[in-house]
C-alpha cells in the first residue's frame, strides 16, 4: 500500500484576485506551467467588479473558483486555505508570475529542511517587458547572498523581522500547512500589510524561514495597486504597520514587546517628518490630512503635532522660525520604517 | 479490502461540504474499495443537497443514513449499521483530512496488526488564536485536538495525554463486533456537550486485550471556530465531560452523605472555589471550578435516577 509520505506532496498554489483581469490570465497559467506537480490551483475572486469571472470560467475544472464579498487579502488567502488539500500551501498575488521552476525549487528546500516554517524565493520586479530590479531581496538577505553566493539560507529571524520585513511580496512564499495550526491563518483585520503580521507570528513561534537564492517569481509593478498610488505607498504601508505590531504585541513576550514599543515611537517620528516633507514639496493638504490620521492611528500624537503645527502655518512663517531656532538637530538613531525599502 | 468513511452531522452543511471535498480527493491504492456514509443527524439546513452533489461528483459511492435520535453517538452507530466496511473510519463534519490520511491509517492497521488507530487532529483556527490558546498544548484536549507527534500503544488506565477521538478513528468491524458501538448516553447531543463516548470505546476495547495504537503520521485538521476560541467555551466543555464522568463512571464509594451526595464531594468543591477565588482570572483554576462542579452535578442526576429505580 502507498503511503502519502513516500510520494509527491499535494502543493496548494492560492491565487487572489482583485480587479486584475487583464492579469489573471498570464497568473493562472503562470502556475499550471509549473513543472512540480501535482498542484492543485485555488483562486479567490475577492469580489471583482471588471471581467475576473469570466476570464477565470475560461480555465474551467483545472481550478477551483471562489468568489466571496470584497474582504481583503487577508481574508481572500483564508477564503482559500479552508478550500485547499494540500500539505504544503503557495501564495501568489494577482498581477505577479511564477516562474516554471519555483514550486518545485520550494519543495526541495521544504523536504531538506523539515523544520522551516516558510520557504522563500527570490524575484525581479518588472513593467511589461522591462526588468526593473534584478532582485526582490534588501537588507541582511541581500547582504548574505552578496557577500557569500551560496543558493539558500536558513536563519531564524524573528528579531530581524521585528526591525523590517524581510519578504518583498506573498507571492514569494511557501508555508507547511502545520504552520497555520500552530500560530493561526491571515489577520483579515489587516488591509494591507497582513502578510507581514502573520511572518512575525511564525518567526515569534520559533520557525525558522529558508530563503531561497534563484529568481523564481516576477512581481509587477503597476502605478495603482491595493496599495495606493505609487510614490505615497509607503505613507500607507507605514500606516498599517501600526496594526500589524498592535496585532503582534498580543503574542509577543515581554522583552519583544518593549522592542515594538520602540519601534512604533520611531515609525511615527520618521513618518510625521516625511509626511511633512512631502507636503511641503506637493501638497500641503494631503500632509495635513495625512499627520491627522498618524497622530490618531500612533495613538502617540505628542510626536505628530508640532509637524501637524508647522503643516497648518502659512510657510513664511514655519520659514522665519525655522530661521530664528536654528539650533544643530538632535537625531535619534536610524530608523527602519515599515518596507520603506519597497 | 473495504471500508467505509463515516461521518456523523448535525446543521453544518458548510463544514460538511469541506469535509468531504477532502474526503474524495484521498489517495488509496486501487486494492481498497471504500464507500463515504454521512449519518444526518436532524439536519434542517443545506446538508441532503450537499451529500447530493458530493456523490454526483465523487468517484466512490456516497450515501446517507438519517438518524433523528438526537446525539453524536447515535449518529455514528447509525452509519456503523448501514456501512458495507470491514474498517470503520471515523471524521467529524468539522474535520480536514490530509489527502494521505485513509491510506496512512490503512497501512498502519496493518503494520502493527492494530484493531483500531488514530493519529493527529491539529487545529484549523478560524481567526488567529489568542496567545494564551496557541501556546497551551494541555488546552487542545478541551478543542478535540491531539498534538503529541511520537508513535504510542495505548494502554488502559491511560499512561498520559495520547487520546483518539472520534474526528479521526479507524476501526476494524470485528472489533466493534466484539466490544459493541459508541455508548448514546455519552456524546454531545444539541445543546448539551456531553462527552467521553470516544475513551468510553477505547476503553473498552483495550480491557478486552486488543491494540490501540496512536500514529502521528494519521494526520486530519480540526476547524476552529472563534466561539471555542472563548474561555467560557472551557467552562461549558469541562463541566460536560465531569457530567458525562460521573453519571456513567464507576459506582460512588460509600460514605456519609449530605442531600444524597458524599461529603467530600462538598469539600472539595470548597476547595476549588478557594483555589479559584485567589486566582480568579486563570484559566487553570477556572477549569478545575468547573470539573468539580459538573461532577457534583452529574453525581445528582445520577443519585436520582438511581433513587427512581429503586422504587
Amino acid at each position: 500500500m502507498s503511503s502519502g509520505a513516500e510520494t509527491a506532496p499535494l502543493v496548494s498554489a492560492i491565487v487572489i484576485l482583485y480587479n486584475q483581469g487583464h492579469f489573471a490570465r498570464a497568473t493562472i497559467e503562470s502556475v499550471l506551467a509549473q513543472d512540480y506537480q501535482p498542484v492543485e490551483v485555488i483562486v479567490v475572486d475577492d469580489g471583482s467588479t471588471d471581467d475576473t469571472a469570466a476570464i477565470c470560467a475560461g480555465f474551467g475544472d483545472r481550478i477551483t473558483y471562489l468568489r466571496q464579498p470584497n474582504a481583503g487579502a487577508g481574508a481572500a488567502r483564508n477564503t482559500g486555505m479552508r478550500h485547499a488539500c494540500g500539505a504544503l500551501l503557495a501564495f501568489l498575488d494577482g498581477d505577479d508570475i511564477w516562474e516554471p521552476g519555483k514550486i518545485g525549487a520550494q519543495v526541495n528546500a521544504a523536504r531538506a529542511h523539515p523544520d522551516a516554517g516558510v520557504i522563500v524565493v527570490d524575484g525581479v520586479k518588472f513593467e511589461d517587458e522591462t526588468v526593473l530590479a534584478p532582485t526582490l531581496y534588501f537588507g541582511p538577505v541581500q547582504q548574505h547572498f552578496a557577500e557569500r553566493g551560496g543558493t539558500e539560507m536558513i536563519t531564524e529571524c524573528y528579531e530581524e523581522l521585528l526591525q523590517r520585513y524581510l519578504i518583498h511580496s506573498p507571492s514569494q512564499i511557501m508555508i507547511r500547512r502545520e504552520v497555520f495550526s500552530r500560530v493561526g491563518p491571515w489577520d483579515a483585520r489587516i488591509r494591507v500589510s497582513s502578510d507581514y503580521e502573520l511572518m512575525l507570528r511564525i518567526g515569534g513561534a520559533g520557525y525558522p524561514f529558508v530563503f531561497l537564492a534563484d529568481a523564481l517569481i516576477r512581481y509587477r509593478i503597476v502605478a495603482s495597486s491595493l496599495s495606493g498610488p505609487a510614490d505615497l505607498r509607503e505613507f500607507t504601508w507605514g500606516l498599517d504597520g501600526f496594526l500589524v505590531f498592535r496585532a503582534h504585541a498580543a503574542f509577543a513576550d515581554r522583552r519583544h514587546c518593549a522592542m515594538i514599543v520602540e519601534r512604533l515611537r520611531g515609525m511615527t517620528r520618521s513618518l510625521a517628518r516625511r509626511a511633512y516633507y512631502h507636503g511641503e514639496r506637493f501638497d500641503r493638504s494631503w500632509s495635513r490630512r495625512y499627520l491627522v490620521r498618524l497622530a490618531v492611528r500612533s495613538r502617540r500624537p505628542h510626536l505628530v503635532i508640532s509637524y501637524l503645527v508647522a503643516a497648518m502655518l502659512p510657510s513664511w512663517i514655519v520659514e522665519l522660525a525655522s530661521r530664528v531656532i536654528s539650533r544643530p538637530r538632535r537625531r535619534s538613531a536610524p530608523l527602519h520604517d515599515v518596507r520603506s525599502e519597497r | 479490502m473495504r471500508v467505509s468513511v463515516c461521518i456523523p452531522t448535525h446543521q453544518r452543511a458548510r463544514l460538511l461540504d469541506r469535509a468531504l471535498e477532502a474526503l474524495v480527493q484521498q489517495k488509496v491504492g486501487p486494492e481498497v474499495d471504500w464507500e463515504i456514509v454521512v449519518a444526518n443527524n436532524n439536519c434542517t439546513d443545506d446538508t441532503p443537497r450537499v451529500v447530493g452533489r458530493c456523490a454526483e461528483r465523487a468517484i466512490v459511492p456516497v450515501s446517507q443514513v438519517f438518524e433523528t435520535r438526537p446525539g453524536v453517538s447515535y449518529a455514528r452507530n447509525a452509519a456503523i449499521a448501514a456501512a458495507k466496511g470491514e474498517i470503520l473510519a471515523f471524521v467529524d463534519d468539522d474535520i480536514r483530512p490530509e489527502d494521505s490520511w485513509l491510506a496512512t491509517a490503512l497501512d498502519t492497521l496493518e503494520r502493527e496488526g492494530a484493531d483500531l488507530v488514530g493519529g493527529r487532529i491539529l487545529p484549523e483556527w478560524e481567526v488567529p488564536p489568542p496567545a494564551w490558546l496557541a501556546t497551551n498544548d494541555e488546552l487542545y484536549d478541551y478543542l478535540g485536538l491531539m498534538a503529541v507527534s511520537e508513535r504510542r500503544r495505548l494502554t488502559y488506565p491511560f499512561a498520559d495525554r495520547t487520546r483518539i477521538w472520534g474526528g479521526s478513528m479507524i476501526v476494524r468491524r470485528s472489533t466493534l463486533d466484539r466490544v459493541g458501538v459508541f455508548n448514546v448516553s455519552l456524546g454531545r447531543t444539541g445543546t448539551r456537550l456531553l462527552q467521553g463516548e470516544e475513551s468510553d470505546l477505547i476503553r473498552r476495547v483495550l480491557q478486552a486485550g486488543l491494540v490501540v495504537v496512536y500514529d502521528p503520521a494519521i494526520l486530519v485538521y480540526h476547524w476552529v471556530p472563534r466561539e471555542r476560541m472563548r474561555r467560557r467555551y472551557f467552562w461549558r466543555w469541562v463541566f460536560g465531560y465531569a457530567e458525562g464522568k460521573a453519571i456513567n463512571g464507576p459506582p460512588r464509594p460509600a460514605g456519609r452523605s449530605l442531600l444524597g451526595l458524599p461529603l467530600w464531594m462538598y469539600r472539595s468543591l470548597l476547595r476549588q472555589c478557594l483555589r479559584l477565588a485567589g486566582a480568579p482570572l486563570s484559566l487553570r483554576r477556572q477549569i478545575d471550578f468547573f470539573w468539580e462542579l459538573g461532577l457534583m452535578v452529574g453525581w445528582h442526576k445520577r443519585a436520582q435516577v438511581e433513587r427512581s429505580a429503586a422504587r
